[in-house]
């Protein structure tokens, strides 16, 4: 809907906000129920675009998103749905339905879209798409196949940089849920779309957390994703309310909100001996069980632990404004159902506890170290970038979230205590002495400069965040001792050895003791304080051996190195309040004293991940042992994450149970 | 005490070639049995080597071998036949495995099967390769499909123009031709007695039933969701895909994919700006890597797997060619004739094993650990490795993890630093041993001595 304004007698609208796309609120298996029917569908206001953004264009392809859709195995291709078709526009994209392929494409087009708005709201930015792996050149559109596998798999491959969905005929009719013969598809699955758009969009912050090299790296992944999904069911308020009416105002038991992948689930054969059911349900029966979080070794398992903590947070943060709701309202006989006003409120109450609680869980995403990140770390970004926004917590949602995680065994090792201050990164203090550091960091004629304009292009925000990432790399070169402060080992030992490829190939030499792997500028708000913030990872890291002599030999410089049996990574994640910096180039009427600072001399937090720290190493090296153990019980299998396709393999591991 | 049983591995190979030699207790010369003779499709160093080896064979049997046995249809077990065939002027049996016997219904399915689907996957190569013009580095699943179709030899590699291109099938019926005897095919159970010698030869793999060829595990749904195994096993189309495969949608709401441009070239174009240009995300060959996977494991699968026993109730020499998993966990199951509990015959025999063959190069699925290695436990193991490392881990795109360190490491504590390999001298353990053998004799490459010309154990 481009293009000059025909002369009409009217006044050409204003460009709408969004875009309405109607999709299934959890997946077609609950359309053809009575009881489930009224809140099966859903339709999502999804942006309609910035004026800087592409077009939306058949597939759908946008600025962010481009819908392929061909079936290789069947042969097949489905031709593109143009949503801009005036028929659609008036009817909110085609209705729900299993046999249009275009509207496969619509809902996978709308899920992922709206989990992408989740994420740039909570975020304060854009949402970028991790490089690609061809030459670290900017990537556009994330791909989406709504049909690319003939499996009961679906994820989010980093090497396409594409959402790849499964589909398959189910062959068991055991449940009212799952007839005969019906085709199930992962493209229309809430859960699953918003799960894998998770997935890639985390991958964008930090491809480094993808790796599998600690317990909890593809298990934080993979109950990220699913505490994304399970949250995004909260924000549909027909469903909610439909399901706070009956369970007459509570959320507490196993729900439809509650599972995920509900079809997926239905549809698997359990092979955990465990009652047919949703794939996970964050509520768990027997809920304060804190040491066992040991005993689950698989990803999802783990990541279900995760989900289950913060779907326990939630409910607490409801049932503390619902408590109130019905203790005003006019109390009901047991078994009669809620006023629907009533239920209203209440239902506000739980997309607005809902919405909050997921920011959290995002924002939080900023504020982990720089690699191999354990559910305790994941709890105190979640409480420190909470914090800095909201130093009351008035709500008591913090409270909640540190509560929970204690229930669940999610805590750190390294704090001494639960209390909310013990668990915040540690801010460290700025450096004020200029010394040589200062004259460093005063830009020469001709050198380059930090670019912290705000800019709202994707690809050009893309090209800045590189850019500034060589700048912050020259800056820490030139200042060795500052290197060491942020906790990075500079000796140039064999310890730790720098990542010789990567953006920072401009390096004279081609190697570096680290690199700067990505540099964010955020811009958040919350009631009436706003932040702009600078998140800057540094990476470097160090051979493991999984043969500790080696180890030794190698660390000692005994031996020359042989090729690693996995890196240690570590670094450091600089956390810096721009609030105050003023650049060279401040305009005239601003008299502040600190023009030209140094970023390095801001306020900031440093959360530092030493590359050489022998613990972790230990812990990662029979983390390995463990995996391979698994595998090496029929064969001596590869390790899971041995290929270019980390999420491929633990989605499929699993065997018959769908890995959403 | 005489040997009962002398083996020559010949070295520098990345493939297998055995030449066995049963003493006679009468003092009659030796009974000759070959297994497998090839090398690696394009590892030219191997290849040279060939013709050394059969004059070698040539030499010790007099050019005629007794017994050869082909474990499976794989290049690096077979090649030798066809591209060195001064190996022997006549054999006396071929042994080969019940799925290689053309009067087995089951067995001619399967290998039909395997042919069909082979010749879909270098379709699929060509087609792919061509229409992309890239290699496989820059479409990663052609990797997966080039390695299969490697061990296969009908890559995308092919013969020079004009020269009458060598297969694997027939690689073996060159064998065939030279046969003077029986060709006999052998069953799981089978026990058979190597004339003269006392020794005799337990056939344990491969299995019968095609799950297990199929490396899924037995307990596994039945409605495991990739179905291409049913194509590639079961009474497929001629397409090799399942009939369950239907397609999803109504045939008019679908197009046909690749579109042909002069037929709908919106889509084609559509296509074209959206999809061809970026060859790395393409992924019309996950399905095609996913068969080429599962090709390579049911290929390997059928290796004929054989135990001598040298008396009974003694040693036992294992050679299990390129047994995956699904093959070795079969050997439990076996319904061996003299109603033996399968498991614990298994147990016995691997627990008396003394001379282990490594499977498939020493690669990560080849060797069972908690149904297979770990019950190695005699103290008097030995193994051999048939790998040439440097070669394998050089492999485009992706090096080939071959021998996978963890199993390595394991074999090595197993016995006692007594593995001996196709690339390397011998390792000191086996000089210090005191096992009752022999130590091994080395005879070095006259080209490169750190390389073995062929290593001699005697049993």
């Amino acid at each position: 809907m481009s293009g000059v304004a025909p002369a009409t007698l009217a006044p050409r609208p204003p460009i709408p906000g969004s875009r309405r796309l109607q999709i299934y609120a959890f997946d077609p298996s609950l359309a053809i129920d009575n009881a489930t029917a009224a809140f099966a569908t859903a339709t999502l206001s999804v942006p309609w675009r910035e004026p800087f953004d592409a077009p939306l264009t058949a597939g759908p392809v946008n600025e962010y998103l481009e819908v392929v859709d061909i079936d290789p195995e069947s042969g097949k291709y489905y031709q593109p749905v143009d949503l801009d078709d005036p028929y659609l526009l008036a009817t909110d994209g085609y209705p729900p339905s299993e046999s249009n392929p275009q509207f496969h494409q619509q809902m996978a087009f709308a899920v992922a879209s709206y989990t992408i708005g989740t994420f740039e709201k909570a975020l304060g930015r854009r949402v970028l798409w991790s490089a690609s792996p061809v030459d670290h050149s900017y990537v556009q559109q994330l791909r989406i196949y709504p049909h690319a596998l003939r499996a009961r798999n679906a994820y989010y491959s980093p090497a396409k940089k594409a959402l790849l969905f499964g589909y398959y005929p189910e062959p068991n009719a055991k449940d009212v849920y799952t007839v005969k013969d019906m085709w199930v598809f992962g493209c229309l699955s809430h859960d699953i779309v918003a799960h894998e758009t998770s997935h890639a969009i985390l991958d964008g912050i930090n491809s480094r957390l993808i790796e599998d090299f600690a317990p909890d790296s593809l298990a934080f992944h993979e109950g990220l994703a699913d505490i994304v999904a399970l949250l995004q069911h909260f924000t549909f308020p027909d469903a909610v309310r439909s399901e706070i009416g009956r369970h007459v105002g509570t959320l507490d038991s196993p729900t439809l909100l509650s599972g995920l992948a509900l079809q997926f689930g239905l549809a698997s054969q359990r092979t955990d001996g465990l009652p047919n059911g949703p794939l996970r349900d964050a509520v768990v029966k027997n809920r304060d069980q804190p040491d066992d979080l040991a005993n689950f070794t698989e990803a999802h398992q783990r990541g279900a632990r995760l989900l289950s903590a913060v779907y326990a947070a939630f409910i607490e943060i409801y049932r503390r404004e619902a408590d109130q709701i019905l203790q005003i309202a006019v109390p009901v006989a047991p078994g009669m159902p809620l006023d629907p006003r009533v239920v209203d409120r209440l239902s506000n109450t739980a997309v607005e506890a809902a919405c909050h609680l997921l920011t959290m869980c995002i924002r939080a995403l900023d504020y982990l170290p720089p690699s191999t990140v354990d559910f305790g770390d994941y709890l105190r970004a979640i409480v420190t970038a909470d914090f800095d926004l909201d130093p009351v917590d008035a709500a008591g949602y913090r409270r909640a979230v540190i509560g929970a995680f204690r229930r669940f065994g999610v805590v750190p090792v390294d704090v001494r205590s639960l209390a909310e201050d013990s668990l915040w990164w540690d801010v460290s203090p700025p450096r004020g002495t200029p010394g040589p550091t200062g004259a460093a960091l005063a830009p020469r004629r001709g050198e380059l400069k930090l670019d912290l304009d705000p800019l709202f292009e994707r690809r050009a925000i893309f090209e800045q965040s590189k850019h500034n990432a060589l700048v912050i790399h020259q800056l820490l070169m030139a200042d060795p001792a500052l290197c060491v402060q942020l906790g990075l080992r500079m000796e140039a030992s064999d310890r730790v050895t720098g990542a010789p490829k990567l953006s920072m190939s401009w390096v004279a030499n081609g190697t570096s003791p680290f690199e700067v792997h990505s540099v964010r500028m955020a811009r958040r708000v919350r009631g009436d304080r706003q932040l702009r913030q600078l998140f800057i990872t540094i990476t470097q890291w160090r051979r493991g051996y999984l043969d500790e002599a080696v180890q030794a030999d190698v660390d000692s410089g005994a031996i020359p190195p042989p090729e690693p049996d996995f890196k240690v990574r570590g670094g450091a994640t600089l956390i810096i309040d721009l609030r105050t910096y003023r650049s060279a180039r401040a305009p005239k009427y601003d008299k502040s004293t600190t023009r030209r600072t140094s970023i390095f001399a801001l306020p900031r937090i440093v959360i530092q991940q030493p590359a050489d720290d022998d613990a972790r190493l230990a812990a990662m090296r029979s983390h390995r042992m463990a995996v391979e153990d698994a595998a090496l019980r029929l064969a001596y299998a590869a390790p899971t994450a041995a290929g270019t396709e980390p999420l491929a393999v633990l989605h499929a591991a699993r065997g018959t149970a769908y890995a959403a | 005490m005489p040997p009962r049983i002398k083996i020559r591995c010949y070295g520098g190979l990345l493939g297998d070639c055995f030449l066995l030699r049963f003493p006679q207790t009468d003092g009659s010369a030796d009974r000759s049995m070959l297994i497998d003779f090839g090398v690696l499709q394009n590892f030219t160093a191997g290849e040279k080597r060939l013709p050394a080896i059969a004059a070698d064979i040539h030499r010790e049997t007099g050019g005629k071998l007794d017994i050869v046995v082909v474990t499976h249809r794989h290049w690096d077990h077979v090649c030798g036949f066809g591209k060195a065939p001064g190996y022997a002027d006549s054999v006396g049996e071929l042994w080969m495995s019940w799925i290689e016997n053309p009067d087995d219904a089951t067995g001619r399915r399967i290998t039909g099967n395997v042919a069909k689907t082979e010749a879909k996957l270098a379709a699929f190569a060509e087609q792919a390769g061509a229409a992309l013009g890239v290699g496989a580095s820059s479409f990663p699943e052609l990797a997966e499909i080039d390695n299969a179709l490697t061990f296969t030899a009908s890559a995308m590699t092919a013969a020079p123009p004009g020269a009458a291109r060598l297969t694997t099938p027939g690689c073996i019926d060159l064998v065939r031709g030279k046969v003077t005897g029986a060709s006999r095919y052998f069953h799981p159970s089978d026990r058979i007695e190597i004339p003269g010698s006392g020794v005799v030869a337990w056939v344990l793999g491969p299995p019968t039933d095609e799950k297990l060829l199929a490396d899924q595990e037995p307990s596994a749904d039945d409605h495991e969701v990739y179905k291409l195994t049913d194509g590639m096993l079961g009474e497929a189309p001629d397409d090799g895909v399942a009939t369950s495969l239907r397609p999803p949608f109504e045939a008019k709401k679908s197009l046909d994919f690749p579109p042909k441009p002069d037929q709908n070239p919106i889509a084609a174009q559509w296509l074209s700006d959206h999809y061809d240009h970026e060859p790395w995300r393409r992924v019309d060959g996950i399905g095609m890597e996913a068969l080429a996977l599962q090709f390579d494991n049911i290929v390997n699968n059928t290796s004929l797997v054989l135990a001598f026993e040298l008396e009974p109730g003694g040693d036992v020499l294992l050679f299990a060619a390129d047994a995956q998993v699904g093959n070795w966990q079969s050997w439990r199951q076996i319904a061996w004739p003299d109603k033996a509990d399968p498991e614990q015959r298994m147990a016995d025999l691997l627990g008396r094993v003394v001379f282990y063959k490594v499977g498939h190069h020493g690669s990560i699925n080849a060797t069972a650990s908690a149904e297979g290695l770990d019950r190695m436990t005699s103290p008097k193991l030995r193994a051999f490795i048939p790998v040439v490392e440097s070669f394998a881990r050089a492999k485009k795109p992706k090096g080939w993890d071959m021998p996978h360190e963890s199993m390595r490491r394991v074999l090595e504590t197993r016995a006692s630093g007594r593995v001996a390999r196709g690339d390397m001298v011998l390792p000191d353990a086996f000089t210090t041993a005191a096992d009752g053998f022999a130590p091994p004799v080395f005879t070095p490459d006259p080209a490169d001595p750190s390389l073995p010309f062929h290593i001699d154990f005697e049993f």
